[in-house]
């Protein structure tokens, strides 16, 4: 199970995206403006591990600044950018900028829904081990300092 | 004042409504500007500026006084009647009748003394009318008379200044020289005034022709006005087209309207006057055009006996011909005398006329132009909008489907038809995100980013993503190592050449070939048939196969969007490739030939002017 936070303006998706993740065990909140995101995110507690975005909303950055606050409020959060078929200039931006991966909404013949399942699955497996990770090089760092203390 | 005005736009009206063959499609109301010119051009004869009458009026007064008699008259020669219109009168008798009286001009003798005059030229003295061949009684009580002619700028007779004695003999040798005298200074007054009317009126007609942006109502426009001013029996305006070197009647304010409409009145370039025009650029004014070893007579007008005096310019514009704007006009009678033949003045009216049209036509075309690139750019911006509104609204649709499919996991009772259903909807709505693809490729075909590029690395990952090696056509690909770094928009490129491939590929999914070969394009591969491409320096690439190849008739219509053969897609996969092409400022042709193959070759600039373009 996951915390997952679907932004989308079609309301459509939203519902399909929620019951869809909601199915495989996952805790999952919408919001359907780029501001109510912006606002969910910072005052989330704990925070989102997963947040699902659609690139373009109000404005063609919508993504992008979600992606940054999402960053700003736990840099281990990962992202999924949602993008129209051809928008991918857009998406790759996002990756440089720290996005988990993108999923283009309409690629003929392939059911999305199944493919997100799965990126949400593999995001949530880079969160845990980053964040294992991390914790390991905390660990670490104490046993290290715990000896030098002790010499 | 007001009252002339309104007289003139009455009769303007009337012209419009009924008039003679008038070619008018679009019936609405002339403007205002129109009606004003139209009365302030009128030959004097119709209607005349309060100046102009007073200077007559003065004049006649003067000839009274200089020469004596009881009466006096003046009158013009009208030249759309070929009349003699009494204008001005002065002394005892006249009455209503008399003093608009209008005379047809002919040499036959009695047609009275102020005819003869008209058609001479030359003043007339007549000691005793009684025993006169040309007189004829107009007041009962005239025994002498002397009429001298009004003669213009130019030398034409425009109408006689007349005075009546009730004595025998009253008229001397020495009055006839000062009536003379008068007379012509009448006449050149009046030239003088009309010539300054019709300066005025032309700029007037700059003004209002420059804002109208329809060329169809402004050649309509022009013909009418012209038609009025000068006057003339038709006026037309033949419109150049290169693309078969015809000029096409465009519009007509006579009887050559009839040819507007099938069958369409046009003359080759050199062919008749107005095609002599055309080609030379240069003006015809003659009498008796039907002589004219130039006249070809196509479509006439009017009887060619009928066919008094012709006036044609050309209409250039920055750098084309773009037309012919003519008129002609009816032989009043057989003689000569009748001053109907246009002048150096009308001519300089048609030839100010001319360049106000070519000024007009070009604005036109500019603004269609702008308006046309507008117009797509907002097509294009919504278009983008739509689709991408649709696909999320198809997105939103798959993941319903997707649940119920979930929800009808179950083995329950009716759940393969279901399912079945489930399928159903779901390649629909593949086959709608597939056209949504193949659209929104096509809008964004133009919107290119360019960056340096090696050209054969391009066509192969083109080749990467689109040849499968298991089909069976035998691939020869002969990319020139000796290409320069060239600048492009790679995933433009590649998604261009890969439909190529593809199209080839579907072509031939029986077995066949496919070559694809890039090399430095030839100054004579630049040059030859290849007039639009933006650069001297430039790369051919050739994408060539042994499916059945595209039909001649054909060759051209492929790259249309919506033009296919297939029955999948949208039919835009072509023009897409053609817009890509082009978006570099190269092109693309298809020169293969029908039953022995396909053969796409690309001519592709080297350099964009990479100025504006930002690397990825």
């Amino acid at each position: 199970m996951c915390r997952v936070l679907v932004i989308d303006d079609e309301e459509d998706v939203r519902v399909a995206l929620q019951r869809r993740l909601a199915r495989e065990g996952h805790k999952v909140s919408t919001e359907g403006t780029e501001a109510q995101a912006l606002e969910t995110i910072s005052a989330s507690e704990p925070p989102f591990d997963i947040v699902l975005t659609d690139m373009l909303m109000e404005n063609s950055d919508s993504g992008l600044n979600i992606l940054k606050a999402v960053v700003s409020r736990d840099i281990f959060t990962e992202v999924i950018v949602l993008t129209a078929y051809g928008n991918v200039a857009n998406a790759v931006e996002c990756m440089k900028h720290g996005a988990f991966d993108y999923v283009e909404k309409n690629v003929p013949g392939v059911d999305v829904y199944e493919l997100i399942v799965l990126k949400v699955d593999q995001a949530m497996e880079q969160r845990r081990s980053t964040t294992q990770t991390v914790r390991k090089l905390e660990e670490l760092r104490r046993n290290v300092d715990k000896s030098k203390r002790k010499k | 004042m007001s009252n002339q005005f309104a007289t003139r736009a009455t009769h303007l009206d009337d012209t419009l409504s009924n008039g003679a063959g008038c070619a008018l499609v679009d019936t609405a109301p002339s403007q205002e500007w129109e009606r004003s010119l139209v009365a302030a051009l009128s030959e004097p004869i119709d209607e005349m500026l309060p100046e102009q009458e007073a200077l007559l009026s003065e004049i006649l007064n003067e000839a009274l006084a200089v020469a004596g008699g009881i009466r006096g008259f003046i009158a013009l020669i009208d030249l759309m009647t070929g009349e003699l219109a009494l204008r001005m009168n002065r002394g005892e008798g006249w009455d209503e009748a008399r003093s608009k009286a209008r005379v047809p001009i002919s040499q036959q003798l009695g047609q009275g003394i102020t005819v003869q005059v008209a058609t001479t030229g030359k003043p007339y003295r007549c000691g005793d009318v009684s025993v006169d061949p040309y007189y004829i009684p107009f007041f009962p009580d005239v025994q002498s008379e002397l009429a001298v002619p009004m003669v213009d700028l130019s030398g034409r007779t425009i109408g006689v200044l007349n005075v009546e004695s009730t004595k025998l003999n009253a008229f001397d040798e020495n009055q006839e020289r000062h009536l003379a005298a008068l007379a012509t200074r009448a006449a050149l007054a009046l030239s003088l005034a009309q010539h300054q009317a019709r300066e005025k009126a032309l700029i007037e007609i700059g003004k209002g022709l420059s804002s109208e942006n329809n060329p169809h109502r402004l050649t309509e426009k022009i013909t009418r006005i012209t038609r009025e001013i000068l006057p003339a029996e038709d006026c037309s305006i033949f419109l150049y087209n290169p693309k078969n070197e015809e000029l096409t009647l465009a519009a007509s304010s006579g009887p050559l309207a009839k040819y507007i409409d099938e069958p369409v009145a046009a003359y080759g370039l050199g062919i008749g006057l107005t095609g002599w025009i055309g080609q030379h650029r240069q003006s015809i004014r003659i009498v008796d055009p039907s002589r004219d070893p130039r006249w070809r007579g196509l479509y006439m007008e009017l009887p060619p006996e009928e066919l008094g005096v012709f006036l044609g310019v050309p209409i250039c514009g920055h750098e084309a011909l773009l037309g012919v704007l003519r008129a002609v006009r009816r032989r009043r009678s057989s003689q000569a005398f009748i001053p109907d033949a246009f002048i150096e003045a009308d001519e300089d009216i048609l030839r100010t006329l001319a360049s106000q049209i070519a000024v007009a036509i070009e604005n036109a075309e500019l603004m269609k132009r702008v308006i046309g690139a507008e117009r797509m750019a907002a097509l294009g911006e919504m278009s983008a909008r739509t689709a991408h509104m649709i696909g999320n609204a198809i997105f939103g649709i798959k993941g319903h489907i997707n649940e119920l499919e979930y929800q009808s996991r179950e083995e329950t009772p009716g759940r393969e038809a279901l399912m079945d259903l489930v399928n159903d909807i779901k390649n629909g709505i593949f086959r709608v995100e597939g056209m949504l693809q193949e659209f929104r490729n096509f809008v964004r075909s133009d919107q290119m980013k360019f960056t340096a590029i090696n050209l054969n690395e391009v066509i192969r990952h083109s080749l990467d993503s689109t040849f499968c090696s298991d089909a069976d056509i035998g691939l020869t690909v002969d990319l020139s190592e000796d290409l320069p770094s060239m600048e492009g928009d790679p995933a433009k490129l590649q998604s261009a050449f890969s439909e190529l491939i593809e199209n080839s590929l579907v072509e031939q999914s029986g077995g066949g070939e496919l070559r694809i070969s890039t090399e430095w394009a030839t100054t004579k591969d630049v040059h030859e048939g290849w007039e639009r491409v933006g650069s001297a320096e430039c790369v051919k690439i050739v994408f060539a196969d042994k499916g059945r190849g595209i039909r001649d008739d054909t060759k051209e219509r492929v790259f249309e969007p919506f033009y296919s053969t297939k029955s999948q897609g949208m039919g835009l996969g072509l023009s897409i490739v053609k817009g890509i092409i082009a978006s570099h400022h190269g092109i693309i042709k298809e020169m293969g030939h029908e039953g022995s193959g396909a053969e796409f070759v690309i001519l592709l600039p080297v350099k964009q002017g990479l100025s504006d373009a930002s690397p990825l």
